[in-house]
């Protein structure tokens, strides 16, 4: 249908689409090679692909520059590829190889698309970001500048970067040694970059790449666990910390309340006091009955010898299920001893003990104690008699929950958030030590003077 | 939710798991229940 044809039904016909720039073709004056200059009209400079030769194509009258005859490095994105990146296709037309003044070198890759502009791809062998040159300057807060309602840290201050290698087409007069002077910022995952030179202060905004995504757009074999972390790499224990701390204090907060619920016995099933002496007599007492309800259940069972005094008393438990013959064993030992030396008196040992039975099935038992009371003689003290009051108090209780499971518990459960907060600990370190600036927040707290 | 929260949130999921398992059977790897055999060595206060 016509444009005409759609007015006439009272639609607006779409706007033409913006023209999409010409390939311009001419000869390079340095070495006769055959130029495709991929966004004429923009492209104000080209480094000849083959001499490496830098031109001024701004005009009809190609202009050589710089004449050089250099050996054309082999890129890993050759000129002229195309990828889809976050959904727009961008095609590579412009390479620089840059570095601080000689030393910790970089690449950077220009690409085009006529209807978004130009971007970045930046890469130093570790990572890979997409830089977008800003159109207006961030805000300035606190610790350094503010985008977006996002504070980034400062990480390279005063660093003096020049142009050491250049390929392709660029929208300004590029040439090597080129230099400016550059800041960077960081947050996880984003680095903002302010490039200055006596005309011109820029900004531009890299977000960090996944390595599944430079793979799909431009073939590129993305590094694998890059060491020390890139300055704007998210550390990867961040979010475990932060979802898994959650996911831990609900559990645990679920694990105590379990605990409570189950753990508490009640009135205790039975109390008997017993007849004791310091002779070495083994006694046997049987108590019960004792009825427990639940399937399963831990059976405690607590002895108290409130007169104990430089003694001990041997105590072998038997809770005899009255319909099986089931029995479930246990050993305590109640003991209590006091002295004195060179230091003053001492004591030692308790008057109470309490064993714990685990998975006792539902039934009626009795308590089959065997018991021996057997005393100890302080030489440094010979007056100091051994006594026990002459009683044992026995108490038999019942719960389900053990303290010390909950306690397991807790260790395997935080025993993994442990271990990130330290791999976490271990990467901020590495990556602010790349820093201009150093170690901060808990990367500094948790630095040893051997680090330093 | 990456691999890592994933993989622990398992790891608390099993372990609560476990838990509630032994609290049902009131069981615990600490219980003095079955060291039927009676303490040996030396009686008296190991002070000093």
């Amino acid at each position: 249908m016509t444009d005409g044809g759609l007015q006439e039904m009272g639609i607006e016909a779409p706007p033409p689409p913006p023209p999409a720039p010409a390939i311009r073709a001419l000869s390079c004056p340095g070495c006769g090679g055959s130029i495709s200059v991929r966004a004429a009209g923009y492209t104000v400079t080209v480094a000849c692909q083959y001499c490496g030769s830098i031109l001024d194509v701004a005009n009809p009258e190609v202009r050589l520059l710089t004449e050089y005859h250099l050996a054309i490095q082999e890129l890993e994105i050759p000129l002229g590829t195309r990828g889809t990146l976050r959904g727009i296709e961008w095609e590579v037309i412009g390479y620089l190889s840059r570095s601080e003044r000689g030393s910790y070198p970089w690449e950077e890759y220009l690409l085009f698309n006529p209807y978004q502009g130009y971007r970045w791809l930046v890469t130093n062998g570790r990572g890979w970001s997409f830089g977008e040159m800003l159109t207006r300057a961030p805000d300035w807060g606190h610790h350094g500048p503010r985008l977006d309602g996002h504070d980034y840290a400062p990480f390279f201050v005063d660093g003096q970067a020049q142009v050491d290698y250049v390929l392709g087409e660029f929208y300004w007069r590029v040439a090597v040694g080129e230099e400016v002077s550059t800041d960077d910022y960081v947050r996880p995952g984003y680095m903002l970059s302010r490039e200055a030179n006596e005309q011109e202060v820029s900004w531009t905004l890299s977000t960090l790449l996944d390595g599944d995504e430079i793979r799909r757009a431009f073939g590129v074999r993305p590094p694998s666990n890059p060491w020390p972390p890139l300055p704007h790499q998210p550390s990867p224990y961040r979010d475990v910390m932060r979802k898994g701390g959650k996911i831990g204090l609900a559990v645990l907060a679920f694990l105590l309340l379990l605990t409570m619920v189950m753990g508490s016995g009640g009135q205790p099933l039975l109390t008997e006091t017993l007849p004791v002496d310091l002779a070495g007599t083994t006694r046997t007492a049987t108590l019960g009955p004792i009825t427990v309800t639940r399937p399963y259940q831990l059976v405690a069972i607590r002895a108290q010898v409130p007169g104990l005094e430089n003694g001990w008393i041997d105590l072998d438990y038997a809770l005899v299920d009255r319909a099986t013959q089931a029995s479930y064993q246990a050993y305590g030992a109640a003991e209590r001893y006091s002295g004195r030396d060179s230091d003053g008196d001492w004591t030692e040992g308790s008057r109470r003990k309490t064993v714990k039975l685990a998975s006792v099935p539902a039934g009626t038992y009795d308590l089959v104690i065997d018991y021996a009371g057997n005393g100890w003689r302080d030489f440094s003290r010979p007056y100091a008699n051994s006594q026990t009051g002459g009683s044992v108090i026995i108490e038999v209780s019942r719960a389900a929950a053990f303290p010390s499971n909950l306690i397991l518990a807790v260790i395997l459960i935080l025993a993994p958030l442990v271990y990130f907060f330290f791999r976490h600990l271990s990467f901020e370190q590495a990556r602010q030590d790349e820093s201009d600036i150093g170690r901060t927040g808990l990367a500094k707290l948790f630095t040893s003077e051997d680090d330093d | 939710m990456d691999r890592r929260t994933f993989l622990y949130g398992l790891w608390s999921l099993a372990t609560a798991g476990l838990f509630v398992t032994s609290t049902i059977y009131a069981y615990s790897p600490f219980a003095d229940g079955g060291r039927v055999a009676p303490r040996a060595g030396v009686y008296g206060p190991t002070h000093k």
